[in-house]
Order: structure tokens, then sequence, then C-alpha cells
């Protein structure tokens, strides 16, 4: 057996660097080909690694983190009268509006009564911190510290400080990556104000994802707010996600209102689930039932 | 081509520190290439620092194994990156191919000469990985954006070289 081994690698040897590159090429190339992205043993495998690796990616991140912070505590050093003007004049700009949303509040509630409509789900923020960033060329995702003990689960909307950022596409033990809205795979409904039209927000791999499905015919205008529409029952209905802008070609596109490229720490927001409703089925057979 | 580098390797240590210290630095640097920089700039592209070490083993790794354990860690880069199984296992290997093919040439060339072949077989690397993108129907890359990570892994070349130089300088007494 020994010496069936010695053969084995004196064999080995005799394949060149080249010889076996060419075999690893061959190799890598039928992976790409045949093993799908979307496939379930790999992106099991894929949360497994990103919860081991989640202590080193915290630790590693960790200086990171310091450092933004401390050039974030510098620059408002310098801004500070400026900053507390802006902050006086945004608290009287809300201590206005104050008043005018508990009124809209108390309409909501009687309009509601009125028409009988269900309640919208009670939303749970889960707050994490991004952990590891692992945008390039080719992908943006995210992956942040928080997973499936923290009642995180897939679908689930990521938001940051003022908007929508993406949403949980893959959650393990500790740790939950979310696919950004700027990748090529990630498409949310939207809604378009004033007229409430629907359409699909889609990323591009750039800084600013378009706008696809669109009704023919409508007129959007630049600088209209773009919200979620809710349609799919994952995404809550009414997150802000940017406004509307059209590029030289007369295409419209997203102005996002969060800056994916400096994000620390995220919001997911957990809804209750939502009731399926009958199947076509149970729906045919219910006049049977009725004769 | 035989796979013997034109370096000659003596003691087992050194043999060691040339070929395993630079495959635990492509880990580290596929692991610490994820850490959130915060700056914008930076942000849009991939600056591969991990190439360098690849790019220094196919100048001076000995054994065959090497590009078994290069494709191996490109496949693992794919698993934590979300990127399509065998993207990177293909690039990276692609890239060791490349590298070793123009060995004789790089190895003998002034570090100029090196760092010029670094950043030619970089670009090509991301040219092929912006073909591969482009026919993929679930993945998509900006020809520019593939273009400035080269650009921007060449620039980490000078650096990262140092420490990988000193290691060879150490290699060569």
């Amino acid at each position: 057996m020994v010496a069936s081994f010695k053969s084995k690698r004196s064999e080995l040897r005799g394949i060149s660097v080249s010889g076996v590159t060419i075999i690893c090429l061959v190799f890598a190339a039928i992976c790409l080909i045949f093993v799908s992205r979307n496939d379930r043993v790999i992106g099991d495998l894929r949360q497994l690694m990103s919860d081991v690796f989640t202590p080193t990616y915290d630790l590693i991140s960790r200086p990171g983190a310091e450092l933004r912070k401390m050039r974030n505590m510098a620059t408002n050093l310098v801004d500070l009268q400026a900053s507390y003007q802006n902050l006086e004049a945004e608290n009287e700009r809300l201590r206005a509006q104050v008043g005018e949303l508990r009124r809209n509040r108390v309409l909501l509630d009687r309009y509601r009564e009125l028409l009988a409509l269900p309640v919208e789900p009670s939303l749970h923020v889960i707050s994490a911190r991004v952990i590891a960033d692992l945008q390039s060329p080719f992908v943006r995702t995210l992956v942040a510290n928080t997973g499936r003990l923290a009642g995180v689960k897939e679908g689930q909307a990521v938001t940051g400080g003022s908007g929508l950022v993406g949403r949980i596409v893959s959650v393990g033990r500790v740790s939950s990556r979310l696919l950004l809205l700027t990748d090529f795979n990630s498409h949310v409904p939207v809604r378009i104000a004033p007229n409430n039209t629907r359409a699909i927000l889609s990323g591009n791999n750039a800084d600013n994802p378009v706008l696809r499905f669109l009704p023919k015919n409508t007129n959007i205008e630049e600088g209209a707010e773009v919200v979620t529409s809710g349609d799919g029952g994952q995404v809550p209905i009414g997150i802000p996600v940017g406004v509307v802008r059209v590029d030289d070609d007369g295409r419209p596109f997203v102005d996002l209102r969060e800056d994916l490229h400096n994000l620390s720490y995220v919001r997911i927001i957990s809804t209750r689930n939502i009731e399926q409703p009958p199947r076509e089925t149970n729906a045919r057979t219910l006049p049977d039932l009725g004769r | 081509m035989s796979g013997q580098s034109p370096i000659s390797v003596q003691t087992p240590g050194q043999r060691l520190l040339v070929n395993v210290l630079p495959l635990f630095l492509i880990f580290f640097l596929i692991l610490t290439g994820h850490v959130p920089s915060g700056f914008e700039f930076t942000a849009h592209f991939d600056s591969a620092l991990f190439l360098v070490p690849v790019f220094f083993l196919a100048l001076y790794g000995q054994r065959t194994i090497t590009p078994v354990i290069i494709m191996v860690l490109g496949l693992f880069k794919d698993i934590v990156d979300g990127t399509p199984i065998g993207f990177w296992g293909l690039l990276i290997t692609f890239f060791f191919f490349a590298a070793q093919g123009q060995q004789q040439v790089l190895v003998r060339a002034s570090f100029r000469g090196r760092w010029l072949g670094y950043s030619g077989i970089c670009s090509l690397t991301f040219l092929a990985g912006y073909f591969i993108a482009a026919v993929r129907d679930d993945m998509l890359s900006l020809f520019w954006v593939s273009m400035g990570s080269a650009a921007l892994s060449s620039l980490w070349f000078l650096p990262i070289s140092l420490i990988l130089g000193l290691l060879i300088a150490e290699d060569q007494e």
C-alpha cells in the first residue's frame, strides 16, 4: 500500500503545475456552469460561513467602526454651530407637524372604522450592526450581526436612519445577509407620489436603482417621493425609499435616501405574519357545500 | 512548465515561508476585504488584495498542489461573497495560470516590470470577470467599475509586495 501511495505521488509529481492549473480551471468552470447561485445547500453553507466568521468580522471591523466614529465626531465638532442651528430649525418644524399628525391619526382611525379596513400589522424593529461589507463590482450585499436568535427572518425589510436599504436574503443563528437595493437581483415593489403610481425598483449594481414596469403613458415628475407599496406582504407599506430623478435619456431612476456605502447600523423591520388567502380548490368547493 | 521555481529554496523553514505564508495571507486578505471602509469612493470597487500573494505564489511557489489550494480559496471567496460558485474559483485560477505562464520573464524583471505585469494580469482577470457577469442572467457588472477595481488592486501591490518581497529576499540569501 505504501509502495502504491509512493508511486501515485511520483505520478502526481509528473504532472506539471500548469497541468494541475488547467484541471482546476476546468473544475471551476464546471462549478460555475452547473451549480445554481440560489442552490439551497450552497445557501446554507454561505450562512454557516457567515455564522462561523461573525466573531472574526466583528473583531476586524471594530477598528474601522471606531475610526469612522472619530471621523464623524471630528466633523460634527467642526460644524457644531451650524448643526445646532439646523437642529433648532428642524425641531421647530417637527413641533409644528406634531399637532397635524395627531389630528391625522384621529381621522385615519375614524376612516378605518367607517370603511372596516383591517389594521396594518404592527412593526417590530431589530437593530443590528453591519460587520461585513460584501459590495464589489459583482454583488451588493452586507452581513449584519443579528440572526434567527433575535427573530430575523428571510424577506424582512432593512432600513437605515432615513430610508429602505434592502431586505434579508438569508438568516443564520447569529448573522444575516442583506441584499442591498442596488444589487442586480433586488426587485422591490414601490409607489410613486403623488399619483400612487406602481413600479418595481430594480438594482443595477450602480448607485441608483431604476424604476421598471411603469404603466404606459405615465408622467413622473422629477423629485417625486418613492415609498414601498407593501405588495407581496414582506416589505411593509410606506417606508421611504428615495426621490425620482431622470437621466439624460429620459429614463427614471431613484436617488436613494440612504447612503449605502456608509452604513454602520441597520434596522430590520419585522411584521406580523400575514395570513395566506384560501386556496383556489377550497374556494371552488364552497358553492358545492351551499347546495 | 516544470513547476520548479527559478529560486532555490534551501531550508524547510524557508520553504514553509515561501509556500505556506502567502496562502494564509490570501485567506486573511479575503476575510479583511469585507471590512466596511466607510469611504464612498473605495466602496464601489473590489481591491482584491489577495491577488498579490497569488501572484507571488505563481512566481515562486514550488508545489503542484498550489493551484488546487488557490482554486479552493477562490471557491471559499465565492461562498463568503455570495457570488456564484466557481466565479472567483475560476478567476483566481486564471490569474494564477496567467502569472505562472509569464514566470520566467517576471521573476527576472525589475520591481517596476513585475508591477506592470501584475497590473496587466489583474486587468485581464477583472475583464474576464466582467464578461462572465455579462453572460450570466443573475449577475451584472459595469465595465469601468471592474477596471477601476483592477487599478485599485494594482495600487495595493506595493505595500503587500513589501511584506512578500522581504520574504523572497530572505529566501535568496
